[in-house]
């Protein structure tokens, strides 16, 4: 790598693409160079600040050449946007995590909360929200548009009170149709967090259920910046559209000599990345020679097409210390036959739609069962900020029925948590139980 | 200086100005703003009156920018490079258009001091205050960033019509030609830049040349007094070409003559070129003799 010239190579990928000789991006609204840059920078091929002054330079050239007076000024901002350096990494508090499953029924509707969240600066109650205009229950699949506010079953913004008497008004955000919205009322101050009870609209609610313990520990992962372990890594990334586009890195990656381009892992990366589905839930048959894949993805696409997940939902109370420049809290888990998904807070945020950060930016979510199946997470709904963000993490293929515990592992570039915690369902094909310990 | 403009003809834009059209008109490397007679006098009574002038904002920025490297990113290639047709252009700059607001406890200041109706297209007149940049025709607002500022300038100048931002990159090329012909010597950072700028441009007419299936393009940038050439290898046309050819050749429109790819150009007068070319068997260089007819 000691002659390549990581700036002139992505600038040459950028004239070309001008040009229309190279495709630049995966899709019409990425950034361009950004994936071949994300491979550079991540190899010490090229600095983050140079690489984001390559892409705005020609996110700008291609704007001006862009006919939609629309995507012009939107491409003009998104050159424009000033890109800071990622927000430090602060532990999330510990929390308290109680399982409810009561459904409120108002006149406008039913609430069927789920599990409250409490900590010293935060208080959040997960809900789905059934609005009375709807004569059938709508999908529980996850993965909705995320939106602010209320439905279009009315205003969602009921009042929680505590045992001392404190009450505070709450925020709704969450996605959902109109059939049915999921999502978190937030309080805007927290309550006790000790609190044996809430009221939600004086409706009250026993605060007497104990979420599953996880252990957490953290393991550090070797910090080899090889092109491999890079490409690897950035197709356990997928992001809402599916798994990454790796030709472009792979192409930088040989010009800067940290690849080469015979490496027989090259061919398994591409056979992967053509059996990954671009959502989780959408199936498609293993792929031939899948048995001589390297695990995790050997199990992961193994198990690719089945529907076999047990059906049920567990509280979890797990807050991880920082790693890696994370930490992550998980609340909930809910199993179908298809999948399973979890109910995440991160710190900081996540980078998310068009990145802003190259460094260690985004996490891979792994989990792994008792039996060696390994399962891959996307995010569904999210929201947040720089310094924080909550969300859904859905991931496939679908739990085996036979798994007696499972890991979830938010992995960064050096080192990755593991959430242990049983797979004990309640009665089967029912939500919000848990069996007692 | 040299005289780099020789050859390159002038180059003319219509733009709106105070509801009128005025014209801007690039000629032997300086840019004139044809209906301001006394720039000075008539920026500072816009100032006074909180308004501004296209045309003499235009011209300060096309100062500001003469030796802006990203000139060359945001600039065309050629003709198989076409930029967006802005219905306005000067209303791109009405994003950037410069407002004179009150800064430090002082009264109204204009940028910097101008020269009479034209400005030297090299020339590097010294900072005599500060502008804010806010919509054209809203109310005052904060000052934009700097980098913000510099980019809707240069939005606005390489969306002007006319040839001028053709005009602007050569005068931005030969600024760079310049530097790399004193000393040889410019920081990596601008030199890859600088490279591959050169490359879009050769990569551009070789498309046009040679078709797009021709073999891919290996181009080396070369010292300003090394010999050019244009090999066939391996499967791939290996060009070395100095920076310089983007001023000599492509900017004087001489980069595919007579079906042959123009390694350099060389003249006395600007009016009679000999040019060093390459035919599309990527032979032996021929040369071939150019004049403009009195």
């Amino acid at each position: 790598m000691a002659d390549f010239d990581g700036e002139l190579y992505l600038r040459v990928v950028g004239e070309e693409t001008i040009l229309g000789a190279r495709r630049g991006r995966q899709r019409p609204w990425d950034l361009p160079l950004l994936e071949p840059a994300r491979a550079l920078v991540a190899v010490g091929a090229i600095s983050a600040a140079r690489a984001r002054a390559i892409i705005d330079d020609y996110s700008l050239a291609e704007a001006m050449r862009s006919d939609d007076r629309h995507g012009f000024h939107h491409r003009m901002a998104m050159a424009q946007v000033s890109r800071g350096r990622r927000p430090r990494a602060r532990a999330l508090k510990p929390r308290r995590v109680v399982p409810c499953d009561r459904t409120i029924e108002a006149a406008n509707g039913a609430l069927h909360v789920r599990h409250v969240t409490l900590s010293e600066d935060t208080t959040s109650v997960a809900i789905t929200w059934r609005p009375n205009n709807s004569g059938r229950s709508g999908s529980r699949r996850r993965g909705h548009m995320v939106m602010m506010g209320h439905g279009a079953g009315g205003p969602l913004q009921p009042q929680l009170t505590d045992d001392r008497g404190t009450t505070v008004a709450t925020g709704f955000s969450g996605g959902g149709s109109d059939d049915e919205w999921e999502g978190r009322l937030t309080a805007q101050q927290p309550v006790a967090a000790d609190t044996a009870w809430i009221e939600i609209d004086g409706h009250r609610l026993e605060l007497s259920g104990a979420a599953v313990a996880c252990e957490i520990t953290i393991e550090a992962l070797a910090n080899d910046a090889t092109g491999v372990r890079y490409l690897w890594r950035r197709l356990a990334i997928p992001d809402f559209h599916g798994p990454a586009e790796i030709e472009e890195s792979i192409g930088a990656l040989v010009a800067a000599g940290t690849l080469e381009p015979d490496d027989p892992a090259l061919d398994e990366m591409r056979a992967v990345r053509e059996a990954m589905p671009d959502h989780p839930g959408m199936h498609s048959s293993a792929p031939h020679g899948v048995r001589q894949l390297p695990e995790p993805w050997r199990s992961l696409l193994g198990r690719l097409a089945k529907q076999d997940g047990p059906e049920g939902t567990l509280t979890l109370s797990a807050v991880t210390p920082e790693f890696g420049g994370f930490s992550v809290a998980i609340s909930c888990l809910e199993s179908q036959p298809d999948g399973f998904g979890i109910e995440v807070d991160v710190a900081p945020g996540l980078g998310h739609g068009p990145p802003r950060h190259f460094e260690s930016g985004q996490l891979a979510w792994w989990a792994a069962d008792d039996r060696g199946n390994h399962h891959l997470g996307q995010i569904g709904s999210w929201s947040g900020s720089e310094d924080y963000c909550s969300g859904e993490v859905n991931f496939w293929p679908a739990l085996r029925p036979t798994a007696r515990s499972l890991s979830i592992m938010p992995t960064g570039e050096t080192s990755r948590a593991v959430i242990t915690f049983p797979l004990i369902w309640g009665d089967s094909g029912r939500r919000g139980e848990v069996e007692p310990a | 200086m040299n005289e780099w403009w020789r050859g390159l003809a002038p180059a003319q834009a219509t733009i709106g100005c105070g509801g009128n059209s005025h014209r801007l008109r690039w000629e032997a490397g300086r840019i004139h703003a044809l209906d301001h007679d006394d720039a000075e006098s008539e920026q500072t009574l816009a100032a006074l009156a909180g308004e501004s002038c296209t045309c003499l904002d235009l011209i300060d920025a096309w100062d500001r920018h003469c030796e802006d490297i990203r000139v060359l990113v945001l600039g065309s290639r050629g003709p198989a490079d076409i930029l967006a047709t802005q219905d306005d252009p000067a209303a791109q700059l009405g994003v950037a258009r410069p407002q004179v607001v009150a800064g430090g406890g002082a009264g109204p200041r204009v940028s910097r001091a101008r020269r009479v109706g034209t400005l030297s297209a090299m020339g590097r007149p010294g900072p005599s205050g500060w502008t804010s940049y806010a919509p054209g025709g809203g109310p005052l607002q904060p000052a934009r960033s700097r980098k913000v500022q510099a980019e809707n300038e240069l939005v606005a100048l390489v969306g002007l019509g006319g040839g001028l931002p053709d005009r602007l990159v050569a005068t931005v090329a030969a600024a760079w030609q310049e530097r790399l012909a004193r000393s040889g010597r410019v920081p990596a950072r601008s030199r890859a830049q600088l490279q591959a700028a050169l490359h879009g441009r050769v990569f551009a007419v070789m498309r046009g040349w040679l078709g797009t299936s021709a073999p891919p393009l290996q181009l080396t940038m070369i010292g300003e007094k090394a010999a050019p050439k244009l090999i066939s290898e391996d499967g791939h046309i290996r060009a070395e070409l100095r920076f310089g050819w983007l001023l000599d050749v492509w900017a004087q429109g001489l980069a595919v003559v007579w079906g042959r790819f123009c390694l350099s150009a060389n003249t006395d007068d600007g009016r009679m070129w000999t040019l060093t070319t390459v035919g599309p068997d990527v032979g032996p260089p021929s040369l071939i003799v150019v004049k403009l007819a009195d």
